[in-house]
């Protein structure tokens, strides 16, 4: 059983080592500020990386996700090749789709009524 | 070394602040919670200064690393930061195979007759130290939490991952240790009123 005597040794005791404690040296502090620098840096980058990736991973939730992008190209890819390599077999299936010629009013009707006006 | 100019901020809000990106909190927080793992690393590897550096920067490291996730009323820093500091301790005592390290402390010097009134504060601290440093590591780890750090037992408790109780039991028995330790030294080190 401990006496209030040696209470008192040992609360003297703990008073005399705290005091005594040396504070962390200057390279301590230097290591963990520089630990501290490096971590915020590395944390601060992939925050930025996520946040710049969230904009596609947006984009391609929408579309249904990779498998979904995938479809779109390539339903694309396949358009645009049927309109480019085989554009007279369109009147096959629309006729008058694909015309012989075409002439500037075709795109414009309402062209020759400028072309009046102007003479 | 610039004053810990942040003292009403939290640990805990100064913590999230660094995981903002706010540089002054990182030293803030590094100025005002090294000196304690230091201190309590240092004795917990039973005096090995350089040791307790380099547990003191991981376990500061972790804290660094886990600020991202930290989550404000959940814990404290500190209770956090004891935690870590001790385990890594624990764990490069057993890796060295001196769990306790009583063979590796001194013994403190045997001063001279009527050296004795004259003993420096340096060399009391060292004795207390060392008498500190012969406690089975669990108790050691208790009272230096309890009355060296000032930390209420739950807190103790929470660190060392045990109940209130079992803490209350440990600190009881070491300084029960101590007492028996430094009784016969008493005159020798100054504490003879």
């Amino acid at each position: 059983m401990a006496t209030d005597k040696d209470d008192a040794l040992i609360d003297a005791a703990f008073a005399t080592v705290r005091a005594s404690d040396p504070p962390p040296s200057d390279d301590l502090v230097a290591r963990i500020l520089a630990d501290a620098d490096a971590t915020q840096a590395a944390q601060h980058s992939a925050s930025r990386q996520r946040s710049l990736g969230g904009g596609w991973r947006g984009l391609l939730g929408v579309i249904g996700g990779w498998r979904g992008a995938s479809g779109l190209v390539a339903a694309s890819l396949v358009g645009l090749a049927i309109g480019a390599a085989l554009p007279a077999s369109l009147s096959a299936v629309v006729p008058g789709a694909v015309a012989a010629s075409y002439d500037l009013t075709d795109l414009g009707p309402s062209y020759e009524i400028v072309a009046e006006a102007t003479e | 070394m610039p004053f810990d100019t942040l003292g009403d901020v939290s640990d805990e809000a100064l913590l999230v602040a660094f995981a903002n990106g706010d540089g002054v909190a990182a030293r803030a927080l590094t100025l005002r919670l090294t000196p304690r793992i230091v201190s309590f690393a240092t004795r917990m590897l039973g005096g090995d200064r350089a040791e307790a550096e380099d547990v003191t920067q991981e376990a500061m490291l972790r804290l660094w690393h886990i600020a991202p996730e930290w989550r404000q009323g959940e814990a404290k820093v500190t209770t956090w930061l004891y935690r870590v500091t001790s385990n890594l301790c624990v764990d490069r005592l057993r890796k060295a195979g001196r769990s306790d390290p009583l063979d590796q402390v001194a013994e403190p010097p045997d001063p001279a007759p009527g050296a004795v009134a004259g003993l420096q504060e340096a060399d009391r601290a060292a004795a207390l130290d060392a008498a500190l440093a012969r406690l089975p590591e669990r108790q050691r780890q208790a009272v230096v939490l309890r009355h060296l750090d000032g930390l209420g037992n739950p807190e103790i408790a929470r660190i060392m991952d045990i109940g209130v109780a079992a803490v209350e039991s440990l600190t009881a028995r070491g300084k029960r240790a101590l007492a028996a330790d430094l009784a016969g030294r008493r005159e020798e080190l100054g504490y003879g009123n």
